[in-house]
């Protein structure tokens, strides 16, 4: 298992890897939301022996701290990662196929990037201008909207992520993965 | 208009400053810049990497009087780009085929992280085992 914080940098990353014994990375430049089309955290992704990825995004959790507000139960995944380390058993859902991004979620990217670049020159104006055109054009993407509202000033566990939360879900939740039933 | 000498950040895999003169929203770099840049040389075959060039279908369309349009290489290189002409920043995405490598090809693309000490790793250090790769975060 390979742990990867999709967040501004090292320190804020750190106090929530203490006492984990697997490798845990950021991702400053949000590499796996470009690459893997992450749009919410958590996400978790199979990959094989050869690189081949046998599941492809789904929001799965590591534990049931969460349950109550997703429905989801963390054991439900867990057989099925031990099914699949012990014999190969892969779930009929593996196949989903993970949309690509739009064309205005590309810019949307591009935006949020260019936007933290320019906070960490303490550019501030010019941040503040694309962090708010990168949530114009990708307003469902947690890892543009909600990872900037600690770049902005914003609290994200508070009214801002359950307005974001309402937002998703009028637009009927679209997580770019395989979301499991409620339970 | 065309203004000279400006210090502009470029931010693809890595951030870089590069001295770019602006042609309105064109950003004007020397050819030599490119591989610091974006990772490719403007070379007569076209853009290359190691022994790979990409031939060019209209050269005309990145070269300058004055040098050679970044975005335009960007664009040639099958990436997306966004120009900040008055910020004098530009942000170039990965191509779409890479994505296309995950989504469509099913093989997980290799990407550059870094650890808990700050250095870089890459995905590839955990090929050849079956893995779990979970996106978390602080927020």
């Amino acid at each position: 298992m390979i742990a990867v914080a999709i967040d501004e940098n090292v320190d804020v990353v750190a106090p929530l890897a203490d006492g984990i014994t697997y490798p845990v990375l950021v991702d400053t430049e949000h590499r796996l939301p470009e690459l893997y089309a992450v749009n919410n955290v958590p996400t978790v992704v199979w990959i094989d022996e050869d690189d081949r990825i046998v599941r492809p995004n789904a929001n799965e959790f590591g534990s049931d701290m969460f349950t109550e507000f997703t429905g989801i139960h963390c054991e439900d995944h867990m057989e099925q990662v031990r099914a699949w380390v012990r014999d190969g058993t892969v779930p009929d859902d593996a196949g989903y196929e993970v949309a690509d991004l739009a064309d205005d979620e590309i810019t949307a990217r591009l935006h949020f990037r260019l936007a933290v670049h320019a906070r960490r020159a303490g550019r501030t104006d010019v941040a503040e201008r694309h962090f708010a055109e990168a949530k114009a054009l990708a307003p469902h993407d947690f890892t543009i909207v909600r990872a900037s509202m600690p770049l902005t000033g914003v609290d994200p566990f508070g009214p801002a992520f359950f307005e974001l939360y309402g937002v998703f879900e009028a637009a009927g939740s679209p997580y770019r993965g395989i979301r499991r039933p409620r339970s | 208009m065309t203004e000279t000498g400006h210090t502009t950040t470029v931010i693809a895999e890595d951030a870089t400053k590069v001295d770019a003169t602006w042609d309105g929203e064109r950003p004007i770099v020397d050819p030599g810049l490119l591989t610091a840049a974006v990772g490719w040389d403007l070379k007569p075959e076209g853009l290359c990497r190691d022994e790979a060039c990409i031939p060019l279908s209209d050269r005309s369309a990145l070269e300058h009087p004055d040098g050679v349009d970044l975005a335009a290489v960007a664009e040639a290189l099958g990436r997306p780009v966004l120009v900040d002409s008055d910020a004098r920043m530009v942000a170039v995405g990965a191509p779409a085929s890479d994505r296309q490598r995950a989504l469509v090809s099913r093989l997980a693309p290799d990407a550059t992280l870094l650890d808990l000490e700050g250095t870089q790793r890459r995905l590839s250090e955990w090929s050849g085992t079956r893995r779990l790769l979970v996106a978390f975060s602080s927020w």
